[in-house]
């Protein structure tokens, strides 16, 4: 096992793992930018290094400065968290290079994954299903135009090196798709340094359900179960559940199954998601592969009473899986909302300002991960996440009502600071919700648009 | 966005004031429009002018203070020396004092920089980047050994600022 691991992350989830650590009796190395200097975040950390000033790229983005921080604290790897380097295969090369061991996927794997058209291949190639459209990348506006007649409209046009809800659109009709079209390269150019776009079926009323999958170095490889993140705005997801209510257990078991078929075929190691689109009859079509942790890991953990950092470590360490898909039983229901500094009045934008009030909620089976505190100032820097809300219970109703109860207690205050708590409850309290009949145009609906 | 943060700033000097000053408060009114903080307090000791001088330079305009105590307010501003400027690390790395091991060390404690003069490298990924004076001066204290890990923004050296700037 690891002696010391090196946090390349911030806020919330560098907590996060730096408490893994703790409880495995691993020494942790934070880092931070000028605008984290916050002493009740960094003590959690063993150790830390002021690694560059706020702007993300010349510090969490700045491998150099993180690898040289490792070097210096004696680190012998790198956990990447979720977002900044983490699933950047140049970053991981690099870790290698310098003895370091990424706490996640091969740079290759990465890569592959990474490349949204590339993984679409890999895993027609292993039989998933695909939602009709390009699996490669579109060369010309008239390749769009045919394979998107092929297809039907409407249609979304996705980046190739895409990720994060950033770069998508839909196209109604086939007068709005060259706009489209251009417009979407030339954003993707602009966010990811990479023009290529390919382009899929739109399902408006689908569900967006994930497989929470773990592969060892020998092959082994298991799920632990489902999540459902189909309330999402802009692409964002706002709740996340699980087990993916709502849907049999044959789709259950064949979602999952397909899933670490998936990841064993193309050699995954360590933490990672599966997302799939479930149309109304429960058909399902492969979306992509996040090669990470993600920010909703919490609840899988909540429903399988794994720790999957824990996990993760003992993976990247080159322990063989400590768990069999038998180990894994999924027990009750687990529900994640993410309270982020957002006004939901000005088109859900990030707020900044101090936060003179913090009260997190409390009380049974009731998880709180944050890096917040009364007296934080809320950045413009980084992403708006302030908090994710945690709850389990035996059954589905009681997870919504202890959510419910949940938010009732948070108080997040201070001048000009917003959360999207207001709408988080909205969502819970929504009829279609509650009954688990909603789709990915929940919030859509709410917003009135 | 900026009238938010000033509401802000305004909002952090006025509750500085109130807890920084004796005397019990009456009010304290704080406003963005066109800038205004405003401290009422009990018993009635006029030092406004004082007040004003304490506000960090960066602190928007006072349009109007109430009376306070007598009380030293020199507190309010971090006693820093003031005639020394800091050379800071730009980046995570090692910092060396001289261009090889046997070579002789930029710059020594009592030495004369000029401005843009090399002062040492921090290596970082087996790159050597040159540090250079900000500022033409005096080297009054070399804060970190030859060959020592360093932070982004860590003081490597305090430097005496001539009033000339030796750099033309």
């Amino acid at each position: 096992m690891f002696k010391k691991v090196l946090i390349a992350n911030r806020g919330e989830i560098a907590l996060r793992v730096a408490r893994a650590c703790r409880e495995l009796g691993i020494n942790s190395v934070g880092v931070y930018s000028t605008a984290d200097r916050d002493d009740l975040v960094l003590r959690h950390f063993d150790e830390v290094v002021h690694i560059g000033p706020p702007a993300g790229r010349r510090s969490y983005l700045n491998a150099a400065a993180i690898i040289e921080a490792a070097s210096q604290t004696g680190a012998d790897a790198v956990h990447p968290g979720y977002g900044f380097l983490s699933e950047d295969p140049d970053f991981a090369e690099v870790c290698v290079d310098n003895d370091l061991t990424f706490i996640g996927p091969r740079a290759e794997v990465m890569g592959a994954l990474g490349d949204k058209s590339t993984a679409r291949r890999l895993m027609l190639d292993q039989g998933l299903p695909l939602l009709p459209g390009s699996v490669e990348a579109l060369r010309t506006y008239a390749e769009a135009k045919s394979e998107a007649d092929a297809v039907g409209y409407p249609i979304i046009i996705k980046a190739v090196a895409g990720g994060g809800g950033k770069g998508m659109s839909v196209v109604h009709a086939p007068d709005d798709l060259e706009t489209a079209y251009r417009a979407a390269r030339a954003t993707a150019a602009a966010v990811f340094g990479d023009g290529r776009v390919y382009l899929e079926r739109y399902v408006a009323a689908a569900r967006h359900v994930e497989v929470q999958i773990l592969c060892d170095h020998y092959g082994n490889g298991i799920h632990l179960g489902t999540r459902d993140c189909s309330v999402q705005r802009r692409h964002q997801k706002l709740i996340e559940e699980g087990p993916a209510p709502a849907l049999s257990q044959a789709t259950l078991d064949d979602i999952t199954s397909t899933a670490v078929r998936g990841a064993l075929a193309i050699g995954f190691t360590g933490a990672g998601t599966f997302e799939f689109l479930v149309d109304e009859n429960e058909k399902f079509y492969f979306m992509e592969v996040n090669a990470r942790l993600q920010v909703e890991h919490t609840v899988s953990e909540m429903i399988t009473g794994i720790d999957l950092v824990h996990e993760q470590l003992h993976v990247a360490a080159g322990v063989p899986l400590r768990l069999s898909q038998q180990d894994v039983e999924v027990r009750g229901h687990a529900i994640e909302c993410r309270v982020n500094g957002e006004d939901p009045d000005r088109d859900f934008a990030p707020t900044a300002g101090l936060i003179e009030r913090f009260i997190p909620p409390g009380g049974p089976f009731t998880r709180v991960d944050t890096h917040a505190f009364s007296g934080y100032r809320l950045g413009p820097h980084y992403d708006s996440l302030l908090a994710k809300v945690i709850v389990w219970a035996p059954d589905r109703i009681g997870a919504l009502n202890r959510m419910e109860r949940a938010l009732g207690e948070f108080e997040v205050s201070g001048p000009g600071v917003r959360t999207t708590i207001p709408m988080l409850r909205r969502v819970l309290a929504d009829f279609e919700f509650r009954k688990a009949e909603h789709s990915t145009a929940i919030v859509p609906r709410l917003l009135g648009n | 966005m900026t009238d938010q943060r000033l509401l802000v700033e305004l909002r952090t000097h006025a509750l500085g004031l109130a807890d920084e000053l004796s005397g019990a408060l009456r009010r304290i009114v704080v406003r963005s429009g066109d800038t205004e903080i405003e401290v009422e307090w009990q018993q009635p000791t006029v030092r406004p002018d004082a007040i004003a001088a304490a506000l960090p330079a960066a602190a928007p305009q006072v349009a109007a203070i109430a009376p306070v105590a007598a009380e030293p307010i020199a507190d309010l501003i971090e006693s820093v020396d003031e005639n020394l400027a800091a050379i800071a690390s730009p980046m995570v790395g090692t910092f060396y004092r001289a261009p090889s091991p046997d070579a002789e060390p930029y710059v020594s404690v009592g030495d004369l920089v000029r401005k843009d003069q090399p002062i040492g490298v921090v290596e970082a990924m087996k790159l050597f980047n040159p540090i250079v004076a900000e500022c033409s001066g005096e080297v009054v204290e070399i804060l970190v050994k030859d060959a020592q890990p360093v932070e982004f923004g860590q003081q490597l050296m305090m430097v005496r600022p001539t009033d000339t700037d030796g750099a033309r």
